[in-house]
């Protein structure tokens, strides 16, 4: 089969993409015809208040929901499950307690049928990148949630896929870790300059790593306003305490509080 | 049930071996003070003196016994994990069985014991058939338990990683339900031992069952005791056995906290 996802420009494009739960007695409306794409080596967040929908919106990405309308397409193919080139963090580690740091590291590749010694450098590499050296044999249980977290995005990332999704992925850490963990990813994908869909509610995370901001509406979810992020890369974790920062910031609050009220 | 929650063996048992002994002692004290006929209660001295005795005649029952337990507990645990995999992994299986398993379960299964005789004969064929039959529903239920007891956003990791529903099953539900699994399986080394006796006592000419009936007869009471200690005997070495497997899978897979 010809690698396709080489030619096309995009690395996720949906297209009217709308999806209702069968739930009863009354149908869920999570997604409302929602059109966007992001580019190759693109970071786009999309922002949204809790339960709109814009979990659902990512894990369709994920190929882990299918949309119930519209058109899905992962490198200009249409979407038919888990993609191989996509790695995906979720709100949890849901890292595996009985395995190590390393194993669960390296779970993508066991899935996947990738012979451990192809991995195991890449694996390593990450480990020592997110500053977790020294505790590739340490259970999840022996670690504080920050560091469960980058083991998270360690696994995310071992098959080198060209395709990062994140739901909330900092959401159950504390204030300060939280930061610390946006400035590890923002640092991260600066050197590997991946395709990122980033899920938050934080307008912080969002603008500190996005170069476009979508705004969710409430649910059924759709894209209320599209922002593009003009700071220049490489940007530093000191960009957040600009005027120009808190301004785009102030504006972002202004437009959320006016698709709540619409 | 919390698979996670069971104390490991302790090192030391000398505490408990104390009382055990202490218990003895009184025991003893009390037949002899107050002068309890043998038949009523005998005492721990002339039980050892059954236990010496005796010692070929429940060697050779001992084996009857402990190897119908033991061939019935294998069984039962490879059907239990068999009938969870299937039910777990098959829902139109799950809902055939899994409301008559929890009947099942609560019913009083040693009473069906008799309907084995009727069904299968004296003799081995129903002994072990009964005994799978009573210890095969804790395995099935508490392993069936332990691979729903899955956390929901790790196999979602797994799918996203990839996973079929078989990889699953294999990386994320066996791992989670072996403490579960492990557990069920203690109460059925208890529970195969009590069908093998139960067994025992009605369609049986061996086994220790069939000898405790035998030494009732003739108001051996000293020999029922010296039978029931050597039946004591072989559940705790099967129940140890299932322990020691239990701490040699947990080493070799991890603990789950």
């Amino acid at each position: 089969m010809p690698d396709t996802s080489a030619l096309a420009s995009e690395a996720v494009r949906f297209q009217a993409v709308g999806k209702t739960f069968p739930t009863r007695p009354h149908p869920l409306r999570a997604v409302e015809s929602v059109s966007f794409s992001v580019r190759r080596g693109e970071f786009v967040s999309i922002l949204g208040p809790s339960g709109c929908g814009k979990s659902t919106l990512l894990m369709m990405a994920a190929g882990l929901e299918t949309p119930t309308e519209g058109r899905l397409e992962r490198g200009g193919v249409a979407l038919e499950g888990p993609h191989r080139q996509t790695g995906v963090m979720f709100q949890d580690a849901t890292l595996l307690p009985w395995l190590s740091v390393l194993d669960n590291v390296l779970f993508p590749a066991v899935i996947r049928h990738i012979p451990r010694a192809k991995v195991l450098d890449q694996a390593m590499r990450l480990i020592e990148t997110v500053g977790l050296k020294g505790f590739e044999h340490s259970r999840p249980h022996e670690l504080s949630g920050g560091m469960r977290q980058r083991a998270a995005i360690c696994r995310a990332l071992v098959l080198d896929p060209d395709l990062l999704l994140m739901d909330e992925p900092f959401s159950a850490l504390d204030a300060i870790t939280r930061d610390e963990m946006g400035d590890v990813l923002l640092d991260l994908w600066q050197h590997t300059h991946k395709s990122a869909i980033f899920v938050t509610h934080s307008i912080r995370e969002a603008v500190l790593l996005a170069d476009r901001v979508l705004v969710m509406s409430r649910r059924p979810a759709t894209v209320a306003e599209e922002l593009v992020v003009p700071f220049p890369r490489p940007r530093s974790p000191a960009l957040a305490d600009t005027a120009e920062f808190a301004a785009l910031v102030a504006h972002l609050r202004g437009v959320i509080a006016r698709s709540m009220a619409a | 049930m919390s698979g996670s929650a069971l104390p490991l063996p302790q090192r030391l048992p000398l505490l408990p071996l104390a009382t055990g002994l202490l218990a003895l002692l009184l025991w003893e004290l009390l037949v002899r003070w107050a002068r309890i006929p043998n038949v009523l209660l005998p005492s721990p001295g002339s039980v050892a003196g059954s236990l010496w005795l005796a010692a070929p005649q429940l060697a050779w029952h001992g084996l009857a016994t402990g190897g119908a337990a033991v061939g019935a507990f294998v069984v039962a645990v490879a059907a239990g994990l068999v009938l969870a995999t299937m039910m777990m992994l098959w829902p139109l299986v799950n809902r055939l069985l899994y409301p008559n398993l929890l009947l099942f379960q609560l019913l009083p299964k040693v009473a069906l014991g008799p309907l084995f005789v009727v069904w299968l004969g004296i003799g081995l064929p129903s002994l072990l058939a009964f005994a799978v039959f009573v210890s095969v529903f804790p395995v099935a239920i508490g392993m069936l338990t332990g691979l729903r007891a899955a956390d929901a956003n790790q196999v979602r990791m797994c799918q996203a990683a990839g996973g079929s529903n078989w990889q699953v099953f294999r990386h994320i539900r066996l791992p989670t339900a072996m403490p579960y699994g492990f557990a069920g399986a203690k109460v059925a080394a208890t529970m195969a031992f009590t069908g093998a006796t139960v067994g025992e006592f009605i369609s049986a000419n061996a086994g220790l069952g069939y000898m405790v009936m035998q030494a009732q007869a003739k108001s051996d009471t000293p020999l029922i005791f010296a039978a029931l200690a050597v039946l004591c005997l072989l559940g705790a070495g099967l129940y140890a056995a299932v322990g020691v497997a239990e701490d040699a899978a947990r080493r070799r897979w991890g603990t789950r906290r």
